[in-house]
């Protein structure tokens, strides 16, 4: 049974590499929403030849990194998301504030008198000699 | 995709297969329909040696044992192939990407082709002059919850079918084959394995898409089906056996013991399945556990 577990591990390795990683991309972290995802750390290479317990053990501690490795990777991704997503929302803001700016200027402009006034003479305006 | 090069040989799985025979014949309509279908299986086909079969040299006993296995697989490539139908529904309705579609559907046709070489399997361990053995008639129903939106149903579905079913699959086909002597037998395998290496793909980078487009519901809604799915596979590792002792010669024809399997699956949960998930951010709770050593040893 020992050995089976030996082969359970090296037929999991495998299937993890082709299957899940190749699948999923696991390169790169997801990015929930559209944004940028940010590197995750690619999952170990194939373990040396060890006695079965220690290698029982390396693949659980491996699994276990690799757990805590993609949950803390999954957070950054998180907080950098809602980071891009509070500048985004900042940007929008003041492009807001623009356009009413613009937009209420036109309207000052637009009750001006289409001729004269602001700074064309007004009045006779040129000197017939 | 190099692994997939190095257990088929210098096959090339898109190339067709000249040497390609029919696989059971008495599963087939008696129309013309007959040479399209063979068009179509041979593009994807894998030489199988079926006259190197080392059947001749095993006890009644045990080819009854191997025909009682080769059945129950029968039985499940054949409900898969609706399971891949109902599942291309749930894609189209969450108006999944084309090639989520169409790898979909063909894993169907695959599992067509499965069925076949299964039956010709169950003919092999046979006495002869039996019965020519057809499928077992089975319909496959997935989850379905019209409350909820396509998109999350699509995903939770693709997680049952192909992240926790067609993983497992391939873990312990890679597994199986490892053991497997008899040439037919480590051939049908081959080419059962490959096609299920891109089955259980299908579903990683499905859900790698969908995470990316619809967020902390997605997730949600893996996080939900996880149990579930894991749950699924277990009952049918737990599954009572066909009759029969697992003698060496039947391991050389490719059969492990369910002892063997639970190894296989306890092991597969701990590292590749959890850490996937987890990758994804997917939260897995109680997997671990439910699955760990206890469940692996018990019998």
């Amino acid at each position: 049974m020992t050995k089976h577990r030996e082969l359970a591990s090296l037929v999991s390795n495998k299937i993890w590499r082709t299957v899940v990683v190749a699948g999923a991309m696991l390169a790169t972290a997801p990015a929930c929403g559209g944004n940028k995802p940010a590197p995750v750390a690619p999952a170990p290479a194939d373990p040396a030849p060890k006695s079965v317990e220690a290698q029982a053990d390396d693949g659980k501690k491996a699994a276990d990194e690799q757990a805590a490795a993609a949950a803390k990777t999954a957070e950054d991704a998180r907080l950098l998301a809602e980071q891009e997503a509070d500048k985004a929302a900042k940007d929008a803001a003041a492009a807001k504030e623009a356009a009413d700016k613009k937009a209420a200027d036109d309207a000052a402009a637009a009750k001006k008198r289409p001729r004269g006034g602001g700074d064309r003479p007004t009045g006779r305006g040129f000197i017939l000699s | 995709m190099t692994d997939d090069l190095d257990l088929l040989g210098d096959v090339d799985p898109q190339g067709r297969d000249e040497h390609y025979e029919p696989t059971s014949p008495w599963w087939l309509s008696g129309t013309p329909l007959e040479a399209e279908h063979h068009r179509l299986m041979r593009r994807r086909s894998v030489p199988i040696p079926w006259d190197q079969s080392g059947v001749a040299k095993l006890t009644d006993a045990e080819r009854a044992r191997l025909a009682g296995t080769w059945t129950r697989r029968s039985e499940a490539e054949y409900l898969a192939i609706s399971t891949f139908s109902v599942l291309a529904i749930d894609l189209v309705a969450a108006m999944a990407p084309a090639d989520v579609i169409s790898l979909c559907l063909r894993a169907g046709i695959d599992e067509i082709r499965h069925a076949e070489m299964c039956l010709r399997m169950i003919e092999i361990y046979s006495p002869p002059g039996a019965v020519k053995p057809m499928p077992k008639p089975g319909m496959s129903s997935l989850p379905d919850d019209p409350d909820r939106p396509k998109l999350h149903q699509a995903l939770a579905n693709t997680m049952l079918v192909s992240c926790v079913s067609e993983t497992y699959a391939t873990t312990v086909l890679s597994a199986t084959r490892d053991l497997t002597t008899d040439p037919t037998a480590q051939a049908v395998l081959t080419s059962i394995y490959s096609d299920e290496v891109m089955h259980a793909r299908l579903g990683w980078s499905y859900m790698r898409h969908a995470i990316e487009i619809g967020g902390q519901g997605v997730i949600d809604a893996a996080a939900a089906m996880l149990p579930r799915a894991l749950r699924g596979v277990a009952n049918v590792v737990e599954r009572e056996r066909p009759e029969g002792a697992v003698t060496e010669a039947v391991r050389g024809h490719g059969l492990m013991t369910p002892q063997e399997e639970r190894v296989i699956y306890s092991t597969c949960v701990r590292e590749v399945l959890v850490p996937g998930f987890a990758a994804l951010g997917i939260p897995v709770g109680s997997a671990l556990e439910d699955y760990g050593d206890a469940w692996a040893h018990a019998a």
